[in-house]
């Protein structure tokens, strides 16, 4: 790893972003020409989605140029890319992509373009380009296609799930959520901020979204919808036996969907654990008294005492 | 940490015991009573740790200002509370003081609750009310504590200016679907009434949307107490 980092150094950075566009002559997929390119038509029959997506590729042609720019050379390839972009990269030069490491496929690449005399960095950055943009040009045109089997949030939906959460009002007691969730920039979430975004923006932005769909998304929100009618129930302060009843049928139908739903994944143990809750509220009363807040709500409190480290003094009535 | 809370059980327990201290120190125990009666995260655990309900079911969390109700700008509620009072008797044989005490925040039941114009946050509310039985979204536009008396005993209440939200016009509300879905209704506003803090059940999160190319609003009760 170390001899590959003084490899890379000795690679030649692009001073502007122009250098990308003007690089090698590597031919470019059908597809790409596509993205770059996407109306041939003439400008009549230009529907209003063919120029969104025309911007959005030009947006993002602009944020990548940017991007490149501000790339620290430290970074450079391999450390700043994952495997996939090598394999991409690799097989669009002609090169055997299916090795097993990520430095394997940086080795043949290196293989392939110093006796060449084509700065690898460069070639890399171009190849990426147009990989990039293609992979754009996939989200801009058919978000669904990009979508994996069981997946149902596609950029699109995100979006408008984002700009609602922007509109929504909630009192000062409910935790807010970070407006970019979701994002590989925004990081993991806390349970609260799950738990706001689960019960109270997805259902706001879904319902509204999806109100006259018929098919999959329908039952999907379906099943959606008593996952959290469930979670709603079972954390209630009050409780009795209608609202038991109302939870371990939410519950059950949304074990059932989730099977017949999601066919490739299996019922996991917490799964089978949600089944029984209803029995712990007949049993035991509402949920608040030995959850997980309620002990976290606890270290709050002794971490938010103020200490000296000293002894208090003991005061006596004389 | 443990000698922290020790040291905070003796002063709690000298509080408690000694007089001479507590006058002393009148202003941090008025405060630390009205943190104890305080529940921030909207769960209630006050009311639910006090099964005796020495906790009131309000009390007033911010300035209050006394003001004549006779005043041109507080005419409006006391005819609306002459309305409520002898609508809740059904006779005459109340006296009403002249004045009210006009807050802008108010905590029932250890939830805040506060006018659009102090915070508007906190401002929605879903309460029952008292002509159709239902509960309706609205936005609270003033909070007022106010004592009558009836048949020599003096009765102290808090009530709630409230503005209605119109119910939605629109052909179906895809959100009635589910239970905890919430509702739609529109965004104009009726008139303003008078409810008593008993009625309030508990905020809402609205969310403006556009049908078509009107707006409307999504109104996500947020109870935390029950269905």
């Amino acid at each position: 790893m170390s001899q590959m980092q003084v490899e890379t150094k000795e690679l030649q950075r692009p001073s502007t972003p122009s250098t990308v566009m003007q690089l090698p002559s590597i031919p470019p997929s059908a597809a790409y020409q596509s993205a770059r390119f996407p109306s041939t038509a003439p400008s009549d029959t230009t529907t209003g989605s063919d120029i969104d997506d025309e911007e959005k590729i030009k947006k993002a042609d602009m944020l990548w140029c940017k991007a490149v720019e501000r790339m620290p050379f430290e970074d450079l390839p391999p450390a700043s890319f994952k495997k996939p972009v090598f394999q991409y990269c690799c097989e669009k030069l002609g090169l055997e992509a299916n090795k097993k490491t990520k430095e394997a496929l940086y080795r043949s690449l290196e293989a392939y373009v110093r006796p060449r005399n084509i700065s690898m960095y460069a070639s890399l950055l171009n190849l990426i380009h147009a990989c990039f943009q293609i992979t754009l040009h996939n989200l801009a045109t058919s978000p669904a296609a990009t979508l994996n089997g069981s997946d149902v949030l596609g950029y699109d939906v995100m979006e408008v799930i984002w700009e609602d959460m922007q509109k929504t009002l909630l009192p000062s007691w409910v935790g807010t959520a970070p407006p970019n969730w979701g994002t590989s920039k925004r990081g993991k979430l806390s349970a609260n901020h799950w738990r706001t975004i689960g019960t109270i923006h997805l259902p706001i932005t879904l319902i509204w979204l999806w109100r006259a769909e018929t098919g999959r998304k329908r039952e999907l929100l379906d099943n959606y919808m008593e996952l959290i009618t469930a979670v709603d129930t079972a954390n209630l302060l009050e409780t009795s036996a209608a609202q038991i009843d109302v939870y371990n049928q939410n519950i059950t139908g949304y074990v059932r969907g989730i099977a017949n739903l999601f066919k490739e994944n299996s019922i996991l143990p917490s799964h089978h654990a949600s089944l029984h809750i209803g029995d712990q509220l007949a049993g035991f009363g509402p949920l608040h008294s030995r959850t997980a807040p309620y002990y976290e709500r606890f270290i709050h409190l002794l971490q938010s005492q103020n200490t000296n480290k000293k002894f208090g003094k003991v005061f006596r009535d004389s | 940490m443990i000698n922290s809370v020790s040291r905070s059980s003796n002063l709690l327990a000298i509080l408690m015991d000694n007089n001479e201290v507590r006058n002393a120190v009148a202003e941090l125990v008025q405060t630390w009573e009205d943190i104890q009666e305080e529940d921030s995260r909207g769960n209630q655990l006050a009311r639910m740790l006090d099964p005796e309900g020495n906790n009131p079911s309000f009390s007033r969390k911010s300035g209050s200002r006394w003001c004549l109700l006779s005043e041109p700008e507080y005419q409006p509620f006391q005819s609306l509370l002459a309305d409520l009072i002898s609508r809740k008797y059904h006779d005459d044989q109340t006296t009403r003081q002249p004045g009210a005490y006009f807050l802008d925040q108010i905590s029932i039941q250890g939830v805040r609750y506060a006018t659009d114009t102090s915070l508007l946050r906190d401002s929605h509310i879903i309460f029952m009310s008292g002509t159709s039985g239902h509960q309706e979204p609205g936005q609270i536009r003033s909070i007022f504590q106010h004592t009558h008396t009836r048949q020599a005993v003096e009765v102290v209440n808090v009530y709630l200016a409230v503005a209605p939200y119109s119910p939605y016009l629109g052909t179906s509300d895809p959100y009635r679907r589910y239970s905890l879905g919430g509702f739609l209704c529109e965004k104009d506003m009726l008139e303003v009434l008078l409810i008593e803090a008993s009625q309030v059940i508990s905020h809402f999160a609205p969310t403006p949307l556009m049908d078509k190319d009107r707006e409307i609003i999504h109104v996500r009760p947020l109870n935390k107490v029950c269905l």
